[in-house]
């Protein structure tokens, strides 16, 4: 799908507007960003934004996230237990630590 | 005001424009000290206008009038204040002060698609090459086919070189983009927050002088019978109003036939006239 995001008043009127207008395309319509569907109509819209408002419009390919895929399964699991944590208060730091399972910063300097 | 249309000039605070003139012409005149109108050349030389002319200035029965808007400006050349005026004027201060610099990434978007397909096309030409020079060597030696798929590697060699570093300028580039856009998400903030400003202080500002404006459409000449709403009357009475309550010290425009006279008109709005034929 089309991420269309905007960074200005104007960009975000024209959104809107665009929104309004071709509801058949949106997909999900946010403050100042909608996903429209990926069909030549919803790119057609995409870069006629971009053409009128430049910088202030941002576009982005985005594809479903399939975990599966793209995430080790030690981060799949850890996602996992932490979820069913028994004491909400306690911070994924201090959980993991002792446990078997992958380190905050570790997991922060891994690029997917 | 000395009012110079064409060859004919009229002085006073009243004035009468004794040929036909178009009073779009005559209020940029008003507000720019020349204007033309049709080749006639218009000059004013009178007080200038503060921000309330540009929503009452000329006055005429096909005009429209955002009679909120129109009201606060009023009451503001009035020298009514409110408590978010400071703020307003920070927040426009910051804006000012906000400069993003645009940053496009066409270029290298295109040069990354071009790249890699360049690079895909080579990748085939090496597949078949080499296809092509094994089957040869079966058959003895082939030093054309070894030499074409030499050349054929090496420029493969360097595209995929060059789609490394598109890539790389692409990302640099986003890079930019994206802090510009931070930029402009910031501004965008202060933009939303300076519209909210302006939008209560409008609305306090009008609260301030409904009454006054109600009594004002009442004395309007040729107005309504009873005034309801005062937000819904037709936009020439409500111009008059506003106008009315304004302190316009530059010439206002009239094109109306509510009044006896341009005097008439200039002694309701307490304002300099201009008055053309309606």
């Amino acid at each position: 799908m089309l991420l269309v995001i905007t960074y200005s008043r104007a960009a975000r009127q024209t959104l809107r507007n665009v929104c309004r207008s071709h509801e058949d395309c949106v997909v999900r319509q946010f403050g100042q960003a909608a996903l429209l569907d990926a069909t030549e109509f919803a790119a057609f819209q995409a870069l006629r934004l971009r053409e009128k408002h430049g910088t202030a419009v941002q576009v982005e390919w985005t594809e479903p996230f399939n975990e599966f895929e793209r995430v080790p399964e030690g981060v799949r699991e850890a996602a996992t237990a932490y979820e069913s944590r028994e004491q909400a208060a306690t911070p994924y730091e201090r959980f993991a630590s002792g446990r078997d399972l992958p380190d905050p910063e570790a997991m922060r300097e891994q690029e997917l | 005001m000395i009012c110079r249309i064409g060859e004919r000039v009229h002085r006073g605070r009243v004035v009468r424009t004794t040929t036909t003139v178009d009073q779009r012409a005559l209020t940029r005149a008003v507000r720019a000290g020349e204007a033309t109108d049709d080749g006639t050349t218009i000059a004013i030389q009178a007080r200038t206008p503060g921000p309330v002319h540009e929503r009452v200035g000329c006055l005429h029965h096909e005009m429209g009038l955002r009679t909120r808007t129109a009201l606060a400006e009023a009451a503001r050349s009035r020298g009514h204040t409110t408590a978010l005026d400071s703020r307003i004027e920070t927040l426009r201060e910051r804006l000012a002060e906000l400069t993003v610099e645009t940053v496009e990434t066409t270029d290298q978007r295109q040069a990354v698609a071009e790249a890699s397909a360049n690079t895909e096309r080579l990748q085939e030409a090496v597949a078949e090459t080499r296809g092509e020079l094994k089957a040869r060597r079966e058959d003895g030696d082939a030093p054309e086919t070894a030499e074409q798929f030499r050349d054929t590697a090496r420029e493969l060699s360097e595209a995929e070189t060059a789609f490394v570093a598109a890539r790389q300028n692409l990302e640099r580039r986003r890079h930019a983009a994206r802090q510009a856009r931070n930029k402009l998400a910031q501004r965008m903030d202060i933009e939303d927050e300076l519209a909210n400003a302006e939008r209560e202080a409008r609305r306090r500002l009008v609260e301030r002088t409904q009454t006054a404006f109600e009594s004002a459409i009442e004395s309007v000449p040729g107005g309504p019978e009873s005034v309801g709403n005062p937000f819904e009357v037709d936009s020439l009475t409500a111009g008059l109003a506003v106008a009315r309550l304004a302190d316009l010290a530059a010439p206002v425009v009239l094109a109306c036939d509510r009044f006896d006279s341009p005097t008439a008109a200039s002694a309701f709005l307490g304002a300099p006239v201009i008055a053309t034929e309606v």
